[in-house]
Protein backbone atom coordinates (compact mmCIF):
# COMPACT_ATOMS: atom_id res chain seq x y z
CA UNK A 1 0.00 0.00 0.00
CA UNK A 2 1.33 3.47 -0.76
CA UNK A 3 0.04 6.74 0.62
CA UNK A 4 -1.77 8.82 -1.96
CA UNK A 5 0.24 11.90 -2.84
CA UNK A 6 -2.41 14.23 -1.48
CA UNK A 7 -2.25 12.26 1.78
CA UNK A 8 0.93 14.05 2.75
CA UNK A 9 -0.88 17.36 2.98
CA UNK A 10 -3.14 15.90 5.66
CA UNK A 11 -0.25 14.86 7.89
CA UNK A 12 0.76 16.95 10.85
CA UNK A 13 4.24 18.44 11.01
CA UNK A 14 5.84 15.89 13.36
CA UNK A 15 4.70 13.05 11.11
CA UNK A 16 6.17 14.75 8.05
CA UNK A 17 9.40 15.37 9.91
CA UNK A 18 9.54 11.68 10.86
CA UNK A 19 9.19 10.81 7.19
CA UNK A 20 11.93 13.27 6.24
CA UNK A 21 14.21 11.63 8.79
CA UNK A 22 13.58 8.37 6.95
CA UNK A 23 14.50 9.97 3.63
CA UNK A 24 11.07 10.66 2.19
CA UNK A 25 11.43 13.51 -0.28
CA UNK A 26 7.71 13.82 -0.72
CA UNK A 27 7.43 14.72 2.96
CA UNK A 28 10.03 17.45 2.45
CA UNK A 29 8.02 18.66 -0.50
CA UNK A 30 4.91 18.78 1.67
CA UNK A 31 6.74 20.83 4.31
CA UNK A 32 7.95 23.20 1.61
CA UNK A 33 4.43 23.62 0.26
CA UNK A 34 3.27 24.36 3.80
CA UNK A 35 6.00 26.77 4.90
CA UNK A 36 7.99 27.73 1.82
CA UNK A 37 6.08 30.93 1.27
CA UNK A 38 6.34 32.05 4.90
CA UNK A 39 10.05 31.30 4.88
CA UNK A 40 10.60 33.10 1.58
CA UNK A 41 8.53 36.10 2.65
CA UNK A 42 10.61 36.53 5.79
CA UNK A 43 13.92 36.11 3.98
CA UNK A 44 12.77 38.50 1.27
CA UNK A 45 11.77 41.04 3.87
CA UNK A 46 15.11 40.92 5.68
CA UNK A 47 17.34 40.69 2.62
CA UNK A 48 15.35 42.83 0.17
CA UNK A 49 16.94 40.72 -2.53
CA UNK A 50 15.15 37.91 -4.36
CA UNK A 51 18.20 35.82 -5.20
CA UNK A 52 19.63 35.95 -1.70
CA UNK A 53 16.20 35.12 -0.28
CA UNK A 54 15.97 32.08 -2.53
CA UNK A 55 19.43 30.97 -1.40
CA UNK A 56 18.40 31.26 2.23
CA UNK A 57 15.17 29.30 1.75
CA UNK A 58 17.03 26.60 -0.11
CA UNK A 59 19.61 26.35 2.66
CA UNK A 60 16.85 26.23 5.29
CA UNK A 61 15.03 23.32 3.67
CA UNK A 62 18.26 21.49 2.97
CA UNK A 63 19.05 21.82 6.66
CA UNK A 64 15.66 20.27 7.40
CA UNK A 65 16.53 17.46 5.01
CA UNK A 66 19.92 16.89 6.67
CA UNK A 67 19.02 17.46 10.29
CA UNK A 68 15.31 16.75 10.70
CA UNK A 69 16.17 14.38 13.55
CA UNK A 70 17.33 17.38 15.54
CA UNK A 71 13.81 18.79 15.60
CA UNK A 72 12.41 18.32 19.11
CA UNK A 73 8.64 18.68 19.12
CA UNK A 74 8.59 19.00 22.90
CA UNK A 75 10.50 22.30 22.64
CA UNK A 76 8.22 24.09 20.20
CA UNK A 77 6.43 23.75 16.91
CA UNK A 78 8.06 22.96 13.62
CA UNK A 79 7.05 26.35 12.21
CA UNK A 80 8.91 28.06 15.08
CA UNK A 81 11.99 25.97 14.36
CA UNK A 82 11.85 26.61 10.63
CA UNK A 83 11.15 30.33 10.82
CA UNK A 84 13.78 30.85 13.50
CA UNK A 85 16.26 29.11 11.22
CA UNK A 86 15.12 31.25 8.30
CA UNK A 87 15.61 34.37 10.38
CA UNK A 88 19.08 33.42 11.55
CA UNK A 89 20.29 32.47 8.09
CA UNK A 90 18.81 35.65 6.62
CA UNK A 91 20.52 37.79 9.24
CA UNK A 92 23.80 35.99 8.67
CA UNK A 93 23.40 36.66 4.97
CA UNK A 94 22.51 40.32 5.35
CA UNK A 95 25.54 40.84 7.56
CA UNK A 96 27.76 39.44 4.84
CA UNK A 97 26.19 41.83 2.37
CA UNK A 98 26.89 45.11 4.10
CA UNK A 99 25.95 47.09 1.01
CA UNK A 100 22.42 45.80 1.34
CA UNK A 101 22.01 47.43 4.69
CA UNK A 102 23.68 50.61 3.61
CA UNK A 103 20.99 51.01 0.96
CA UNK A 104 18.22 50.71 3.52
CA UNK A 105 17.25 53.31 6.05
CA UNK A 106 15.79 52.53 9.44
CA UNK A 107 12.45 53.67 8.13
CA UNK A 108 12.60 51.12 5.29
CA UNK A 109 13.24 48.35 7.76
CA UNK A 110 10.37 49.31 10.02
CA UNK A 111 7.73 50.07 7.41
CA UNK A 112 5.15 47.46 6.53
CA UNK A 113 2.80 47.57 3.62
CA UNK A 114 -0.67 46.10 3.90
CA UNK A 115 -0.99 42.63 2.53
CA UNK A 116 -3.03 42.08 -0.58
CA UNK A 117 -6.53 40.81 -0.15
CA UNK A 118 -6.17 37.04 0.06
CA UNK A 119 -7.16 35.40 -3.19
CA UNK A 120 -7.49 31.89 -1.98
CA UNK A 121 -8.92 30.40 1.16
CA UNK A 122 -5.55 29.06 2.24
CA UNK A 123 -4.23 32.60 2.58
CA UNK A 124 -6.88 33.74 5.01
CA UNK A 125 -5.30 32.36 8.15
CA UNK A 126 -1.91 33.79 7.34
CA UNK A 127 -3.42 37.15 6.45
CA UNK A 128 -5.27 37.24 9.75
CA UNK A 129 -2.09 36.35 11.63
CA UNK A 130 -0.14 39.03 9.77
CA UNK A 131 -2.78 41.58 10.73
CA UNK A 132 -2.65 40.51 14.36
CA UNK A 133 1.13 40.70 14.49
CA UNK A 134 1.24 44.13 12.87
CA UNK A 135 -1.46 45.39 15.19
CA UNK A 136 0.48 43.99 18.13
CA UNK A 137 3.64 45.70 16.90
CA UNK A 138 1.74 48.96 16.64
CA UNK A 139 0.81 48.77 20.32
CA UNK A 140 4.46 48.84 21.35
CA UNK A 141 5.98 52.14 22.43
CA UNK A 142 7.97 53.49 19.49
CA UNK A 143 11.41 52.90 21.07
CA UNK A 144 10.58 49.23 21.72
CA UNK A 145 9.16 48.76 18.23
CA UNK A 146 12.22 50.40 16.74
CA UNK A 147 14.68 48.27 18.68
CA UNK A 148 12.84 45.05 17.91
CA UNK A 149 12.23 45.89 14.28
CA UNK A 150 15.81 46.90 13.57
CA UNK A 151 17.05 43.68 15.12
CA UNK A 152 14.52 41.28 13.66
CA UNK A 153 13.89 42.71 10.21
CA UNK A 154 17.10 44.70 9.83
CA UNK A 155 19.57 42.16 11.14
CA UNK A 156 21.27 44.73 13.36
CA UNK A 157 22.93 43.71 16.61
CA UNK A 158 21.97 45.38 19.85
CA UNK A 159 25.24 47.28 19.81
CA UNK A 160 24.65 48.52 16.26
CA UNK A 161 21.13 49.60 17.22
CA UNK A 162 22.54 51.53 20.16
CA UNK A 163 24.82 53.42 17.79
CA UNK A 164 22.16 53.91 15.10
CA UNK A 165 19.65 55.30 17.56
CA UNK A 166 22.09 57.11 19.86
CA UNK A 167 20.80 55.12 22.79
CA UNK A 168 22.77 53.47 25.60
CA UNK A 169 23.29 49.75 24.95
CA UNK A 170 21.66 48.79 28.24
CA UNK A 171 18.54 50.70 27.26
CA UNK A 172 18.36 48.94 23.91
CA UNK A 173 18.55 45.57 25.64
CA UNK A 174 15.87 46.51 28.13
CA UNK A 175 13.59 47.83 25.40
CA UNK A 176 14.01 44.72 23.30
CA UNK A 177 13.09 42.37 26.13
CA UNK A 178 10.18 44.56 27.21
CA UNK A 179 8.90 44.68 23.65
CA UNK A 180 9.05 40.93 23.24
CA UNK A 181 7.26 40.34 26.52
CA UNK A 182 4.58 42.79 25.56
CA UNK A 183 4.13 41.17 22.17
CA UNK A 184 3.80 37.80 23.84
CA UNK A 185 1.00 39.18 26.01
CA UNK A 186 -0.77 41.07 23.23
CA UNK A 187 -0.62 38.14 20.84
CA UNK A 188 -1.83 35.86 23.65
CA UNK A 189 0.19 33.10 22.09
CA UNK A 190 -1.57 29.78 22.50
CA UNK A 191 0.03 26.98 24.44
CA UNK A 192 -0.31 24.86 21.32
CA UNK A 193 0.72 25.62 17.81
CA UNK A 194 -2.03 26.77 15.46
CA UNK A 195 -3.05 24.17 12.96
CA UNK A 196 -0.07 24.16 10.60
CA UNK A 197 -2.24 23.17 7.66
CA UNK A 198 -3.65 26.70 7.86
CA UNK A 199 -0.22 28.28 7.57
CA UNK A 200 0.39 27.69 3.93
CA UNK B 1 24.95 38.17 36.42
CA UNK B 2 21.32 38.56 37.49
CA UNK B 3 18.50 36.71 35.81
CA UNK B 4 17.15 40.00 34.54
CA UNK B 5 20.42 40.40 32.67
CA UNK B 6 20.24 36.83 31.36
CA UNK B 7 16.69 37.53 30.17
CA UNK B 8 17.96 40.50 28.19
CA UNK B 9 20.60 38.33 26.60
CA UNK B 10 17.93 35.72 25.83
CA UNK B 11 15.91 38.39 24.02
CA UNK B 12 18.94 39.41 21.98
CA UNK B 13 19.77 35.79 21.26
CA UNK B 14 16.21 35.07 20.10
CA UNK B 15 16.55 37.70 17.39
CA UNK B 16 20.18 36.89 16.64
CA UNK B 17 21.23 40.36 17.78
CA UNK B 18 24.03 39.59 20.22
CA UNK B 19 27.65 40.35 19.60
CA UNK B 20 29.83 37.22 19.27
CA UNK B 21 31.26 37.48 22.79
CA UNK B 22 27.80 37.86 24.34
CA UNK B 23 26.46 34.99 22.30
CA UNK B 24 29.27 32.76 23.50
CA UNK B 25 28.62 33.74 27.11
CA UNK B 26 24.90 33.12 26.78
CA UNK B 27 25.12 29.76 25.00
CA UNK B 28 27.57 28.53 27.64
CA UNK B 29 25.13 29.56 30.37
CA UNK B 30 22.15 28.18 28.48
CA UNK B 31 23.44 24.62 28.57
CA UNK B 32 23.11 24.50 32.33
CA UNK B 33 20.12 26.75 32.98
CA UNK B 34 16.61 25.34 32.56
CA UNK B 35 15.09 28.70 33.36
CA UNK B 36 16.90 30.45 30.52
CA UNK B 37 16.05 27.60 28.15
CA UNK B 38 12.38 28.09 28.93
CA UNK B 39 12.70 31.85 28.57
CA UNK B 40 14.40 31.43 25.22
CA UNK B 41 11.76 28.99 23.95
CA UNK B 42 9.04 31.41 24.95
CA UNK B 43 10.75 34.39 23.29
CA UNK B 44 11.51 32.35 20.17
CA UNK B 45 7.79 31.69 19.86
CA UNK B 46 7.26 35.45 19.79
CA UNK B 47 9.93 36.03 17.18
CA UNK B 48 8.59 33.24 14.98
CA UNK B 49 5.26 35.06 14.94
CA UNK B 50 7.00 38.26 13.91
CA UNK B 51 7.77 36.49 10.65
CA UNK B 52 4.12 36.81 9.68
CA UNK B 53 4.38 40.59 9.72
CA UNK B 54 6.53 40.35 6.61
CA UNK B 55 4.62 41.11 3.44
CA UNK B 56 3.68 37.87 1.69
CA UNK B 57 6.05 37.25 -1.20
CA UNK B 58 5.53 34.46 -3.70
CA UNK B 59 8.64 32.37 -4.18
CA UNK B 60 9.61 31.53 -7.76
CA UNK B 61 7.65 28.60 -9.09
CA UNK B 62 10.74 26.48 -9.57
CA UNK B 63 12.29 27.08 -6.15
CA UNK B 64 10.62 24.07 -4.57
CA UNK B 65 11.82 21.86 -7.40
CA UNK B 66 15.37 23.15 -7.09
CA UNK B 67 15.36 22.47 -3.37
CA UNK B 68 14.09 18.94 -3.88
CA UNK B 69 16.69 18.25 -6.53
CA UNK B 70 19.49 19.59 -4.34
CA UNK B 71 18.24 17.51 -1.42
CA UNK B 72 18.15 14.38 -3.56
CA UNK B 73 21.67 15.06 -4.78
CA UNK B 74 22.86 15.20 -1.18
CA UNK B 75 21.17 12.06 0.06
CA UNK B 76 20.28 9.92 -2.92
CA UNK B 77 20.67 6.59 -1.10
CA UNK B 78 18.81 7.44 2.03
CA UNK B 79 16.31 4.62 1.86
CA UNK B 80 18.57 2.17 3.64
CA UNK B 81 16.03 1.15 6.28
CA UNK B 82 13.23 0.70 3.78
CA UNK B 83 12.47 -2.30 1.59
CA UNK B 84 14.38 -2.64 -1.69
CA UNK B 85 13.70 0.03 -4.24
CA UNK B 86 12.18 -0.82 -7.57
CA UNK B 87 13.26 2.00 -9.89
CA UNK B 88 10.89 3.34 -12.45
CA UNK B 89 11.77 2.72 -16.10
CA UNK B 90 14.13 5.46 -17.33
CA UNK B 91 11.64 6.86 -19.80
CA UNK B 92 9.22 7.59 -16.97
CA UNK B 93 11.69 8.77 -14.40
CA UNK B 94 11.81 12.49 -14.01
CA UNK B 95 15.33 13.91 -14.33
CA UNK B 96 16.95 14.91 -11.11
CA UNK B 97 14.23 13.55 -8.86
CA UNK B 98 16.15 10.76 -7.20
CA UNK B 99 13.33 10.02 -4.81
CA UNK B 100 10.78 9.40 -7.45
CA UNK B 101 10.78 5.78 -6.26
CA UNK B 102 9.51 6.96 -2.89
CA UNK B 103 6.11 5.65 -3.72
CA UNK B 104 7.65 2.28 -4.50
CA UNK B 105 9.34 2.01 -1.13
CA UNK B 106 6.48 3.37 0.81
CA UNK B 107 5.88 0.59 3.28
CA UNK B 108 7.56 2.63 5.95
CA UNK B 109 6.02 5.83 4.68
CA UNK B 110 2.59 4.26 4.71
CA UNK B 111 3.12 3.02 8.25
CA UNK B 112 4.29 6.45 9.31
CA UNK B 113 1.31 8.05 7.62
CA UNK B 114 -1.05 5.77 9.47
CA UNK B 115 0.85 6.40 12.68
CA UNK B 116 0.46 10.10 12.15
CA UNK B 117 -3.24 9.86 11.52
CA UNK B 118 -3.53 7.77 14.65
CA UNK B 119 -1.55 10.31 16.61
CA UNK B 120 1.56 8.15 16.87
CA UNK B 121 3.89 10.22 14.74
CA UNK B 122 5.79 11.84 17.58
CA UNK B 123 6.01 8.58 19.45
CA UNK B 124 7.44 6.97 16.36
CA UNK B 125 10.15 9.62 16.31
CA UNK B 126 11.33 8.46 19.73
CA UNK B 127 11.99 4.95 18.44
CA UNK B 128 15.59 5.60 17.55
CA UNK B 129 18.35 3.20 18.39
CA UNK B 130 18.45 -0.55 18.70
CA UNK B 131 17.84 -3.14 21.35
CA UNK B 132 15.16 -5.34 22.80
CA UNK B 133 13.13 -2.43 24.12
CA UNK B 134 12.90 -0.93 20.67
CA UNK B 135 11.96 -4.27 19.16
CA UNK B 136 9.25 -4.77 21.76
CA UNK B 137 7.98 -1.26 21.15
CA UNK B 138 7.82 -1.91 17.41
CA UNK B 139 5.87 -5.12 18.02
CA UNK B 140 3.40 -3.24 20.23
CA UNK B 141 3.08 -0.59 17.57
CA UNK B 142 2.43 -3.13 14.83
CA UNK B 143 -0.14 -4.99 16.94
CA UNK B 144 -1.86 -1.69 17.80
CA UNK B 145 -1.85 -0.68 14.14
CA UNK B 146 -3.34 -4.00 13.12
CA UNK B 147 -6.10 -3.57 15.68
CA UNK B 148 -6.79 0.07 14.86
CA UNK B 149 -7.00 -0.56 11.15
CA UNK B 150 -9.24 -3.64 11.47
CA UNK B 151 -12.84 -2.64 10.70
CA UNK B 152 -14.33 -5.12 13.14
CA UNK B 153 -12.31 -4.18 16.22
CA UNK B 154 -13.78 -2.00 18.92
CA UNK B 155 -12.12 1.40 19.26
CA UNK B 156 -12.44 4.27 21.71
CA UNK B 157 -11.33 7.87 21.42
CA UNK B 158 -10.49 9.22 24.86
CA UNK B 159 -10.36 12.98 25.23
CA UNK B 160 -10.44 15.62 27.93
CA UNK B 161 -11.54 19.24 28.05
CA UNK B 162 -7.89 20.15 28.47
CA UNK B 163 -6.91 18.64 25.14
CA UNK B 164 -5.36 15.43 26.42
CA UNK B 165 -6.13 12.51 24.20
CA UNK B 166 -5.55 8.84 23.53
CA UNK B 167 -7.04 5.97 21.55
CA UNK B 168 -7.73 2.42 22.61
CA UNK B 169 -8.49 -0.63 20.57
CA UNK B 170 -9.64 -3.97 21.98
CA UNK B 171 -8.66 -7.27 20.39
CA UNK B 172 -7.33 -10.70 21.28
CA UNK B 173 -7.38 -10.24 25.03
CA UNK B 174 -5.45 -7.00 24.84
CA UNK B 175 -6.32 -3.37 25.15
CA UNK B 176 -3.99 -1.42 22.89
CA UNK B 177 -3.56 2.09 24.16
CA UNK B 178 -2.11 4.78 21.91
CA UNK B 179 -1.36 7.92 23.87
CA UNK B 180 -1.20 10.94 21.64
CA UNK B 181 -1.04 13.66 24.25
CA UNK B 182 -0.92 13.12 28.00
CA UNK B 183 1.14 14.97 30.57
CA UNK B 184 4.17 13.12 31.83
CA UNK B 185 3.55 11.54 35.25
CA UNK B 186 6.10 11.26 38.01
CA UNK B 187 6.62 7.49 38.34
CA UNK B 188 7.80 7.95 41.93
CA UNK B 189 4.50 9.35 43.10
CA UNK B 190 1.79 8.68 40.54
CA UNK B 191 0.61 6.34 37.84
CA UNK B 192 -1.96 6.40 35.06
CA UNK B 193 -4.66 3.71 35.00
CA UNK B 194 -6.78 2.58 32.06
CA UNK B 195 -10.41 1.71 32.92
CA UNK B 196 -13.35 0.11 31.17
CA UNK B 197 -16.99 0.85 32.04
CA UNK B 198 -19.75 -1.70 31.89
CA UNK B 199 -23.36 -1.14 30.87
CA UNK B 200 -24.13 0.28 34.32
CA UNK B 201 -21.14 2.63 34.05
CA UNK B 202 -19.30 0.80 36.78
CA UNK B 203 -15.53 1.29 36.28
CA UNK B 204 -13.11 -1.63 36.18
CA UNK B 205 -9.37 -1.12 36.29
CA UNK B 206 -7.40 -2.69 33.45
CA UNK B 207 -3.78 -1.81 34.17
CA UNK B 208 -1.35 0.91 35.14
CA UNK B 209 1.00 2.74 32.80
CA UNK B 210 3.47 5.65 32.86
CA UNK B 211 3.79 8.47 30.33
CA UNK B 212 7.23 9.85 29.55
CA UNK B 213 8.18 13.38 28.66
CA UNK B 214 7.21 13.04 25.01
CA UNK B 215 3.56 12.76 26.12
CA UNK B 216 3.11 9.84 23.77
CA UNK B 217 3.29 6.07 23.97
CA UNK B 218 1.91 2.77 22.76
CA UNK B 219 0.90 0.14 25.31
CA UNK B 220 -0.52 -3.37 25.18
CA UNK B 221 -2.47 -4.00 28.39
CA UNK B 222 -4.20 -7.28 29.38
CA UNK B 223 -7.95 -7.22 28.90
CA UNK B 224 -9.95 -9.79 30.86
CA UNK B 225 -13.37 -8.99 29.48
CA UNK B 226 -15.14 -9.41 26.17
CA UNK B 227 -14.95 -6.19 24.14
CA UNK B 228 -18.72 -6.44 23.68
CA UNK B 229 -19.19 -5.73 27.38
CA UNK B 230 -17.17 -2.53 27.26
CA UNK B 231 -19.44 0.50 26.97
CA UNK B 232 -16.85 3.19 27.57
CA UNK B 233 -13.23 3.63 28.59
CA UNK B 234 -11.34 6.15 30.69
CA UNK B 235 -7.89 7.11 31.93
CA UNK B 236 -7.20 8.35 35.45
CA UNK B 237 -4.12 9.68 37.16
CA UNK B 238 -3.67 8.01 40.53
CA UNK B 239 -1.52 9.03 43.49
CA UNK B 240 0.99 6.38 44.48
CA UNK B 241 1.50 3.22 42.46
CA UNK B 242 -1.54 1.20 43.50
CA UNK B 243 -4.52 0.05 41.49
CA UNK B 244 -7.61 1.58 43.15
CA UNK B 245 -11.17 0.25 43.03
CA UNK B 246 -12.50 3.44 41.51
CA UNK B 247 -10.78 6.24 39.58
CA UNK B 248 -9.44 9.00 41.81
CA UNK B 249 -8.90 11.64 39.15
CA UNK B 250 -10.34 10.87 35.71
CA UNK B 251 -8.25 12.49 32.97
CA UNK B 252 -9.95 11.46 29.74
CA UNK B 253 -12.83 9.27 28.67
CA UNK B 254 -14.86 8.26 25.65
CA UNK B 255 -17.28 5.81 24.16
CA UNK B 256 -16.82 3.53 21.18
CA UNK B 257 -16.14 5.13 17.82
CA UNK B 258 -17.08 3.83 14.43
CA UNK B 259 -13.67 4.62 12.90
Amino acid sequence: MTPPRQGYAALEDPALVALVVDGDGSALEALYERYGKASYSLARRILADEQLAQDVVQEVFLTVWRDAARFDASRGGFSTWLLTMTHHKSVDSVRKEENLRKRRTSADVLEFTEADVPRVEDEVWRSMRAGEVRTALATLPEPQRQALGLAYFGGYTQREIAILTSTPLGTVKTRMLAGMKRLRDVLALPAEEPDPRRLR
Amino acid sequence: MTHAAWDELAAGYAVNALEPDEEETFTAHLRGCDRCQETLESLSEVTAHLAYAAEPAEPPADLGRRILDAAAAERPASFGRTPPVTPLPPKVRRPGRVWQPTFHVATLAAAAAILAVLGMGVWNLSLRGDGDARQAALQRRDAALQCLTAPESQKFQLTSAGGQRAKTCLAGGSAYLVVDRLDRNDPASSVYVLWWMDAQDKPHAIERFDVESSGTGVYALPLNVSPAEVRAMAISLEPGRGLPAVPTRPIASGTATSA
